[in-house]
């Protein structure tokens, strides 16, 4: 279904996967817990939501996965980052930087 | 759902991805477990903590498809491009195996650039002359209406005003009739004085043919009937060149024979007919259209359009029907000369003589195109021979036989393409050479231009080309005989692949002399008519016309005073021999005719009708044509009004109505009585092949209103120049233009004009074929000595006689000749009765025609065998066997 709100967080929660998984290859669960506890568990992220957005990221090649084990010996997908994933990380993050300056600029502006 | 176990049922309906399906449910269910366990680890119980994870996670299903959905695109998305990288690497390496060697590559794309050109030409020649002429609303149901009478004989005569407005109110077979006639107008007031052609029409002309104004209105059919009929709408062409494009031009004036018009309306410049007519007029109904005798004045163009649900081939009946309607209506139509109206489809009409001739083209460059293909093909299966060794180490490599397919496929595009765009870019300069022949009988061509669906026909015929000869050597490279590749260390000659090349070559000459023989008949056909005698001299004689129109000069005396001191000052031109006039010259435009009788003989119902044509002229006419005097004598100045008419008449009316006896001393009448006094010799008036038709000429001073006549001027040297005849003219009398200056050698040739372009073309087909089948000849040949070298290596080591083998090589050419001989015969008797339309005075399998064909052929193919047998013949045995 297409929330309005939803479609500003998809593109956030892209921004937010890729960061993830910048350091060593993760699978789902890890990603959502990483994110939860990086931000301090201010807000909760639909769980449903982060498969398709891990499958797009992975379709666009910006991820790369592959199946392993986990240290139970459970199978999982794990996913990192390609060097273009990467370069779409610093670009997105730099976008961002800017974005929530100029807004944060405009909100402490003197209204006319 | 139970967890704790991966559930190995299918959980949603995916048929392609069933075995990702499991994939996708795992990471789900791994995730769900995992939170599972966190949540039974904070205390939860294994029932709540179930419920929890998955009112968590969100509906699974629906997540699962929407996974499954994504994933499916992702991998639409990289296969494609999968492809599309594969092809691009394809093409790279069909592009450089033709660069390597590049003269297959240049030779098999000029070969088709040429085709494919001459294609493209023909076909928007074709298009614009016969296919779709007129971008008018559904010109098929435009039809064109003339009268014949069989029995005078008369065909495809015009009809009159009153005829064509009957017509019009036929309803149950048209929608509408109109007619029209042609105009010259002298146009002052618009810089120097100029004539203009135009056209008068008469009916819903615009109506018939269902255009609208690009600017302003039409005038209405009313307006030929009287009151407001001094408007004119004018052609794109004239509104854009004359008139500078002026978009104020509505209200503007012109003065046509010193009367004032106002133009009212401009055409679009999709209305090309009548192609002479710059400015339209409404024709002006005179009093004698009113009266009987009107019915009988034919000079209007008569066009209609069928009425909605009117089947074509009824057309014909109901034309015959209402004829005999006439009959019996009105007196005036003899039934005795099998007189009725007739019709044929306006857009068939207008084409003429050339349809038949492009029809036939378009046939001949299909068969150019395919010999081309043939050649081409054999080029292509040739060097796949040569490449075996390649291609079977690839397919053993592992290169499967589809990947091998392909690249030659795209070699065969990539050849096929470069082809087709240069043959488009030759297409274009050909077109546009054809628009510029400013000859009249060719005057449809004047709109041949490569436009889109003219392109789109080009490009299949590079598709069709490229299946054609690209497919099956691609096809016989698919599995390479690996085993007897070694076997002979790549020399055999590969017998399927060779009967494929002799097969090639042997098509080659059976299309190449169907095409010889096409156009060998028509240069004969061409020669017959050429040799047709026209009845006078036309070497040296210079024709214009001049027109002296009621307005300015209203008196017939004052109409004859300005020709003859127009005669006097031509007449003092050096060089000038002889000066006539006549009202219709021979092989131009206009034709007059009507009824006679004679006087003091019974009328003969069982007997020929008696119908002549009917020429004014100037006493001198005669002498400046070089027509023969064969009795009697020739009109002097003294016969002028006053005088007794007198008459002359032509060796054709002699014999036809005066058999064994002499015509001079009697009378006829066909108009006034008058006598006869002399007999001409017969000429030739429309064409060179028609029959003689009996005329009778009058001298202009006596009888015929002297308005427009075409001037006759015959030079003892170099004919004159436009500025002399329009100097002479001038002094006579300054207000007069000077119009269609043409020799009249140039006049008979014009006519012939489809004919020799039709034959001229051809033949240039003709060749082509035959040196492309020659060269198919001489490649297989060549190859096949190439190939056997080993062995004829041996057998000249073996004391074999050098002129042995070489006739062994020529014979093998001659089988090929004899086979493409015969295939071809049968090929051109099928071809027959196109051609039997186009053909004049030669059977089309007519022997020396057949022949002179096969002459050709067989002597180009013996010498296409000569160097591949002289290399033979070079052929140092022991250089050869030392190869192996």
């Amino acid at each position: 279904m297409a929330d309005p709100d939803l479609e500003l967080l998809r593109g956030t929660l892209d921004l937010l996967i890729l960061k993830a998984l910048s350091g060593a290859p993760c699978h789902g669960l890890e990603v959502m817990r990483w994110i939860e506890r990086a931000a301090r568990d201010r807000f909760q992220i639909e769980e449903g939501a982060l498969y398709p957005a891990l499958h797009r990221l992975e379709g666009r090649d910006l991820l790369e996965a592959a199946w392993g084990h986990t240290d139970q010996g459970r199978r999982a997908k794990y996913y990192r980052l390609t060097p273009a994933g990467r370069r779409r990380l610093t670009a997105e993050t730099v976008r961002w930087s800017r974005y929530s300056q100029t807004i944060n600029l405009v909100l402490a502006a003197e209204p006319s | 759902m139970t967890f704790g176990r991966w559930p190995r049922r299918p959980i949603f309906r995916l048929p392609f991805f069933r075995f990702r399906e499991h994939d996708i449910g795992d990471e789900l269910y791994f995730h769900l477990q995992g939170r599972i366990d966190e949540l039974m680890a904070a205390g939860l119980s294994r029932e709540e903590a179930e419920r929890e994870a998955a009112r968590r996670f969100g509906d699974l299903h629906r997540i699962a498809n929407e996974v499954a959905r994504i994933d499916r695109k992702a991998e639409r998305r990289r296969s494609l491009k999968h492809r599309i990288d594969s092809l691009g690497w394809d093409l790279k390496l069909a592009a450089r195996a033709l660069t390597r060697r590049p003269a297959f590559g240049a030779v098999a794309a000029s070969t088709l650039a040429l085709t494919i050109g001459a294609n493209t030409a023909v076909f928007s020649a074709l298009r614009s002359v016969v296919l779709r002429p007129l971008a008018v609303a559904e010109p098929g149901r435009l039809m064109v209406i003339r009268q014949d009478a069989p029995a005078l004989p008369l065909f495809g005569a015009q009809l009159s005003v009153p005829e064509v407005l009957d017509l019009n109110q036929e309803r149950s077979l048209f929608q509408a009739v109109a007619g029209w006639t042609g105009r010259s107008f002298n146009l002052t007031g618009q810089g120097d004085p100029d004539r203009i052609l135009g056209v008068a029409t008469i009916g819903p002309f615009f109506e018939v043919f269902r255009v609208n104004p690009l600017l302003g209105r039409f005038y209405r059919p009313e307006a030929s009937e009287g009151g407001d009929t001094r408007v004119a709408v004018v052609s794109h062409a004239f509104w854009r060149s004359t008139l500078g494009g002026d978009p104020a031009i509505l209200g503007r004036h012109l003065e046509l024979n010193g009367e004032t018009y106002e133009i009212i309306g401009v055409l679009p410049a999709e209305m090309s007919y009548p192609s002479t007519g710059q400015v339209f007029v409404p024709y002006q109904i005179q009093e004698r259209d009113r009266q009987p005798v009107g019915r009988g004045i034919w000079g209007i163009t008569a066009i209609g359009r069928l009425q909605d649900g009117v089947p074509v081939e009824s057309f014909g009946p109901r034309l015959g029907a209402i004829s005999r309607q006439w009959h019996e209506r009105y007196g005036g139509y003899d039934p005795a000369t099998g007189h009725t109206l007739v019709g044929q489809p306006f857009v068939r009409w207008l084409a003429g003589e050339l349809r038949g001739m492009l029809l036939a083209l378009q046939a001949a460059v299909v068969v150019l195109l395919l010999i081309a293909c043939a050649n081409v093909g054999n080029l292509q299966l040739v060097r796949v021979t040569e490449r075996e060794r390649e291609l079977a180490v690839r397919s053993a490599l592992g290169a499967g036989g589809r990947s091998l397919v392909r690249q030659l496929l795209l070699e065969s595009g990539l050849v096929a393409l470069a082809g087709g765009v240069a043959g488009l870019a030759l297409a274009r300069a050909a077109t546009g050479l054809l628009r510029r022949m400013d000859v009249p009988e060719l005057r449809a061509l004047s709109t041949v231009r490569v436009d889109g669906p003219v392109a789109l026909y080009s490009a299949g015929v590079v598709i069709a080309a490229m299946l054609l000869f690209g497919l099956l050597p691609a096809w016989r490279a698919r599995r390479p005989d690996l085993q007897s590749l070694i076997r002979e260390g790549g020399r055999g000659p590969a017998g399927a692949r060779f009967r494929l090349l002799r097969a090639g070559a042997v098509a080659q000459i059976a299309l190449s002399l169907i095409l010889v023989l096409g156009a060998a008949s028509l240069v004969r056909s061409l020669g017959r008519l050429l040799a047709i005698e026209p009845g006078f001299h036309p070497e040296q004689v210079t024709t214009f016309r001049l027109s002296l129109p009621f307005t300015t000069y209203p008196e017939q005396p004052g109409r004859i005073a300005t020709f003859d001191a127009v005669a006097q000052r031509l007449r003092a031109l050096p060089g000038v021999l002889e000066v006539g006039f006549i009202s219709d010259i021979p092989f131009g435009p206009g034709r007059n005719s009507s009824p006679f009788r004679i006087i003091g003989r019974a009328p003969d119902p069982g007997g020929a009708v008696m119908h002549a044509d009917q020429r004014f002229v100037h006493h001198r006419y005669f002498q400046a044509m070089g027509i023969p005097l064969r009795r009697g004598r020739l009109f002097q100045p003294g016969d002028t009004r006053g005088t007794p008419f007198v008459a002359v008449i032509d060796q054709r009316l002699a014999d036809q109505f005066f058999p064994g006896e002499d015509p001079v001393g009697q009378r006829l009448n066909q108009g006034p009585d008058a006598e006869i006094v002399g007999v001409v010799g017969s000429i030739k008036h429309g064409s060179l092949e028609e029959e003689d038709k009996a005329t009778v000429y009058y001298h202009y001073r006596q009888m015929g209103w002297a308005t427009a006549l075409t001037a006759v001027v015959r030079t003892s040297g170099p004919p004159l120049t436009r500025n002399q005849l329009q100097a002479a003219v001038a002094a006579a009398e300054p207000r007069l233009p000077v119009f269609d200056v043409r020799s009249m050698q140039d006049r008979i040739d014009d006519v012939l004009g489809p004919r020799r372009l039709g034959t001229a073309v051809l033949s240039g087909f003709g060749l082509s074929a035959l040196l492309l089948a020659l060269l198919g000849v001489y490649g297989v040949l060549s190859y096949s000595v190439s190939r056997r070298a080993q062995e004829l290596g041996i057998r000249l080591a073996l004391g074999a006689r050098p002129a042995a083998l070489v006739r062994s090589v020529t014979a093998s050419a001659m089988i090929l000749g004899a086979l493409g001989v015969g295939l071809g015969l049968m090929g051109f008797g099928a071809a027959n009765r196109m051609l039997d339309s186009l053909v004049y005075g030669v059977r089309v399998f007519d022997p020396v025609t057949l022949l002179a064909g096969i002459g050709l052929l067989g002597a180009g193919v013996v010498l296409a065998s000569l160097i591949p047998a002289r290399r033979v013949v070079r052929t140092d045995p022991a250089q050869v066997l030392r190869q192996e």
